[in-house]
C-alpha cells in the first residue's frame, strides 16, 4: 500500500463534508451545493425505473427474420439503445454519489444484466443456442441410461465429466419435470446475476472502495462478450470457479475484509476448507477445462509466500481430485486427447491464432464484429496493464495474478480453437477490476464530476460488448418450425439412421444422439465440401450410401444452417437451396417435412433397375 | 438452546424429508415443484453453512457476511447435489428417490449437528466503512 491516496483500503465512510467534489475556499453557495446533490439524487431514483421501462416497451415489436449480419444489433429499436444508454447514465451518476444506498446500486447492476441477458429470452420463442439444445438431450439421454451413454460417439466427454447433467437429472427426476427447455430458457440472466455475489466478495476483499466494486462489477458485465453463460457445464463450472476465488481472497493475508475468525490468525477455518473442497469436487465432476482454470490460478496465486497457507491446501485437494478423476472416469478422453495436447505445446502459436475468427469469407458484418470483439478485448487487456504499472497498489491484491493466470494454458490446448474466448473469461474477473481500478482512482475527497467522465467509456464498452453477444443471434436464434423439423425427425428416425445437415445448427436435432450417426457436411474434407458446392446431389449422396427402410437417412435443411453458412463463410449461401431443388426431383428421397424454415427429405437407396424386388 | 433457534434447525432438518413426501404428489404438481425446487437449491448447502458456524445467524450481520453465507449456501447446495447424483449415476443406483434420501439425511446430521455456543463476534472487528465478515469461525 502506497498511502492513503493510492490504497486499496480507501475508507468510503470518511467524513461526509464536502461532498461534492468542491474544493476548500471555493465551495459553491449551500443552496446550490444542495439543489444539485437534490436533483442526483431524485435522478437516480427515476432513472432506473425509466430505462427498464423503456427496455421493457422497447421489445414490444422487434423485426426477428430481419437479422443477418449483426444479429440483434441491427433489429433492436432506437428505444432499447437508449435505455441502455440511460440505465448507464443513471448508473455512473450512483456510483458518482456516497450517499447512494447499495440496494440502487444492485438494482442497476441487476438492471444492466436483465437488458443484456434477458433480452434474448424474451424476444425469442424458442430456446437460444443449438449447445443448450445439445446440453438438453445429454440431460434426456443420461436419465434414459441410467447414467453412461453409450455410443455417444462425440458426445463421450459428457460421459466423463457428466456432474451438470447429472445435477438437472436429479432435478428433473425429483420435480417429475418433463424437461430442462423451460429453466434453460433464463440460464443466462440468472447464471449473470448469481455471479454478481462472487464478484461483489472478491472486490470487497480487495478494497473497501465502493466505487471501485461497483465499478469493477458493471466492467466486468460490460465486457463479458464471450457467451459462456447458457445452459451448459462450463456456466456452472465458472460459478463455482468464482465462488471458490471468492473465498480465496476473503481469506489471504492481504484481504481488505476482517478475518473471519479474529483467533485465527492466517489459514483456513477447517469447517470451511471442507466446504471449499466441496466445491472443487463439484468442479471436477462437471467439467474438464475449469479444473485447469483453478489449478493455474492456485498456481499463480501461490507465487507469494505469504498466500500459501491459505493456497497451497486448496491447489493440493484440485491437483489430486483432478488427477484421480481423469485417472478413472475421465480417462478414455484424456487418453484419447493427450497426443493432441502434446502436439499443441510444441506449436504454440497455432493455440493462440485459433480463437481468432478466420474472417476470410465471412459476411462483411461478421467482419466488423469480430474486429469489434478482437478491439474491445484488446483495450481490457491494455487498461489492465495500465492499472497494473500506474497504480501500484493493486499488485498487492493478487488479482494481477488472477489476471495472468489463464495464459499458460493457452499454450497447453486448442480446446476446439476456442480457448483464447476461454482465457479471457476467466482472466475478465480480476481484468475488469483492474480497469476499475485506474479509471476510478480513490480520494480522498469525492468528485462526481471525475466519477461521471467515466461515462462514455462504460457506454463504449457497452457497445463493444453487444457486437460479440448479439451479433452472431441469427444463428443462435431458431422457430418453432425449426423445432418441429426436428422433433419430426427423432420422433420417426429409426435407430442406425443416418441424419444429415449442413452445420450444427438445428435444435433438438440431437434427441436420441446414441441412437443415430450425424453428418455435418460443411465440417467434411475439403474436397467433399467441394464436391457439395459443385454438384449438390452428389455431394449429399456421398454420405447417403446404403441408406435403407429400416435405417433410413434423413437430410434437414433450415434457416440458421443457412444463416451459419453465409456468416461464417463454410458453405456458399445457396448452398442449401440447390440442394433443396437438387433433391426433389432425384430418385430416392422423399419430403417429408416442410416448413418455412425448414425442410426434411428422407432418404433409402433405391433399388437398381430390374432387379431383385 | 432457546426454541426461537431450535425451531429453525428442525424445520431446515426436516426440510429433506418433505421434499421427499412430495415426490408421491403427480408429476410435475406446482406443489411438488414449489417443495423441491428450494430444497435441492438451498436447503443441504444451509445446512452445511450453519454447520459451520459455531452458531445461528446473528442479527446484525455485515452485509457481505450475509452475501457470502448465501452464496455459499447455494453453491454448496448445488455441489452437494451435484456429487450425491454423480455417485449414484457411477453407481448404478440413480433414482431421484435415493437422491433425496441422501440429501435428506445429510441436511438433519448437518441441521442437528450439537454446536458450542459461544459469544457473537464483537462489531470491534468491522473496520469502519467495509461490511466485514463477523460471524463465521470456529467455536
Amino acid at each position: 500500500m502506497t498511502g492513503a491516496r493510492d490504497g486499496p483500503y480507501e475508507d468510503t465512510a470518511a467524513p461526509p463534508a464536502p461532498r461534492d467534489g468542491w474544493t476548500h475556499g471555493t465551495a459553491p453557495p449551500a443552496s446550490a451545493s444542495t439543489r444539485a446533490a437534490t436533483v442526483r439524487h431524485w435522478s437516480i431514483r427515476a432513472v432506473l425505473p425509466l430505462s427498464l421501462g423503456l427496455w421493457l416497451f422497447s421489445l414490444r415489436s422487434v423485426p426477428l427474420d430481419r437479422m443477418r449480419d449483426l444479429g440483434l444489433l441491427q433489429v433492436l429499436p432506437a428505444l432499447f439503445w437508449l435505455a441502455a444508454a440511460l440505465l448507464t447514465l443513471g448508473f455512473c451518476l450512483a456510483l458518482s454519489d456516497r450517499r447512494t444506498h447499495g440496494a440502487w446500486l444492485t438494482g442497476y447492476v441487476l438492471g444492466l444484466i436483465a437488458l443484456l441477458h434477458a433480452t434474448p429470452t424474451l424476444l425469442y420463442p424458442t430456446l437460444r443456442y443449438s449447445w443448450a439444445w445439445k446440453h438438453l438431450a445429454v440431460v434426456d439421454a443420461m436419465l434414459r441410461h441410467g447414467g453412461e451413454v453409450p455410443n455417444a460417439d462425440k458426445f463421450a466427454v459428457y460421459n466423463d465429466w457428466p456432474g451438470f447433467f447429472q445435477l438437472n437429472a436429479l432435478f428433473l427426476r425429483a420435480t417429475g419435470l418433463d424437461s430442462a427447455v423451460g429453466y434453460a430458457a433464463w440460464t443466462p440472466a440468472f447464471a449473470n446475476a448469481l455471479l454478481l455475489a462472487p464478484l461483489l466478495l472478491l472486490y470487497r476483499s480487495v478494497t473497501r472502495d465502493r466505487r471501485l466494486v461497483w465499478g469493477g462489477v458493471w466492467i466486468f458485465y460490460s465486457c463479458s462478450w464471450v457467451g459462456q453463460d447458457y445452459f451448459a457445464p462450463q456456466t456452472f463450472a465458472f460459478l463455482l470457479f468464482m465462488t471458490v476465488t471468492a473465498l480465496l481472497f476473503r481469506q489471504l493475508p492481504t484481504s481488505a475484509l476482517p478475518r473471519p475468525d479474529p483467533r485465527r490468525r492466517d489459514g483456513w477455518p477447517p469447517a470451511l476448507l471442507a466446504g471449499v473442497v466441496v466445491l472443487v469436487a463439484a468442479i471436477v465432476v462437471s467439467h474438464p477445462l475449469t479444473p485447469l482454470m483453478l489449478i493455474s490460478a492456485l498456481v499463480a496465486l501461490s507465487l507469494p509466500r505469504r498466500n500459501r497457507r491459505v493456497v497451497l491446501p486448496v491447489l493440493a485437494a484440485a491437483v489430486v481430485l483432478t488427477a484421480l478423476w481423469d485417472a478413472t472416469v475421465a480417462r478414455s478422453y484424456i487418453s484419447v486427447h493427450i497426443q493432441n495436447l502434446v502436439q499443441s505445446l510444441v506449436q504454440p502459436d497455432e493455440n493462440v491464432a485459433s480463437g481468432l475468427a478466420a474472417t476470410g469469407n465471412a459476411a462483411p458484418g461478421q467482419i466488423l464484429l469480430s474486429a469489434v470483439d478482437r478491439g474491445l478485448s484488446a483495450v481490457v487487456v491494455v487498461l489492465a496493464v495500465a492499472a497494473f504499472v500506474v497504480r501500484r497498489w493493486t499488485r498487492r491484491t493478487g488479482l494481477p495474478l488472477l489476471a495472468v493466470a489463464p495464459l499458460p494454458l493457452l499454450a497447453v490446448n486448442a480446446y476446439g480453437g476456442e480457448m483464447l474466448f476461454r482465457a479471457y473469461l476467466f482472466a475478465l474477473p480480476a481484468a475488469a477490476f483492474l480497469v476499475a481500478a485506474l479509471l476510478l482512482p480513490p480520494t480522498t475527497r469525492h468528485h462526481p464530476v471525475r466519477t461521471l467522465a467515466v461515462y462514455p467509456l462504460f457506454l463504449a464498452l457497452l457497445g463493444g460488448l453487444v457486437f460479440g453477444y448479439y451479433g452472431k443471434e441469427a444463428v443462435n436464434r431458431f422457430t418453432p418450425g425449426e423445432v418441429a423439423a426436428a422433433r419430426y425427425v427423432t420422433d420417426h428416425a429409426p435407430p442406425g439412421s443416418r441424419i444429415v445437415t449442413l452445420t450444427s445448427d438445428v435444435p433438438g436435432l440431437d434427441r436420441y444422439y446414441e441412437q443415430h450417426r450425424r453428418i455435418q457436411l460443411a465440417h467434411q474434407s475439403p474436397k467433399d465440401t467441394e464436391r457439395l458446392v459443385r454438384h449438390p446431389l452428389a455431394g449429399v449422396s456421398a454420405f447417403l450410401y446404403g441408406s435403407t427402410e429400416e435405417q433410413p437417412s434423413y437430410i434437414v435443411l433450415s434457416r440458421a444452417q443457412d444463416m451459419n453458412g453465409y456468416l461464417t463463410g463454410a458453405l456458399p449461401a445457396d448452398t442449401s437451396r440447390h440442394l433443396r431443388s437438387a433433391m426433389a426431383n432425384a430418385p430416392g428421397f422423399t419430403l417429408v417435412y416442410a416448413d418455412e424454415n425448414a425442410t426434411v427429405y428422407r432418404y433409402v437407396t433405391p433399388r437398381p433397375v430390374g432387379g431383385t424386388p | 438452546m432457546t426454541p426461537h433457534r431450535t425451531l429453525p434447525r428442525l424445520a431446515l432438518a426436516a426440510s429433506g424429508w418433505v421434499a421427499l413426501l412430495a415426490t408421491t404428489l403427480p408429476e410435475a404438481a406446482p406443489l411438488r415443484v414449489a417443495v423441491v425446487t428450494p430444497f435441492l437449491l438451498v436447503c443441504p448447502g444451509l445446512a452445511a453453512v450453519l454447520a459451520m458456524r459455531a452458531a445461528a445467524p446473528a442479527h446484525g450481520m455485515p452485509r457481505y457476511a450475509v452475501l457470502e453465507a448465501a452464496l455459499l449456501s447455494l453453491m454448496l447446495g448445488l455441489a452437494l447435489a451435484t456429487l450425491v447424483a454423480v455417485g449414484l449415476f457411477l453407481g448404478g443406483a440413480f433414482t431421484a428417490t435415493r437422491g433425496l434420501v441422501v440429501l435428506a439425511a445429510l441436511t438433519s446430521v448437518l441441521a442437528l449437528l450439537p454446536r458450542r455456543h459461544r459469544a457473537r463476534e464483537r462489531d470491534g472487528e468491522v473496520q469502519p466503512g467495509g461490511g466485514g465478515g463477523g460471524g463465521r469461525g470456529g467455536p
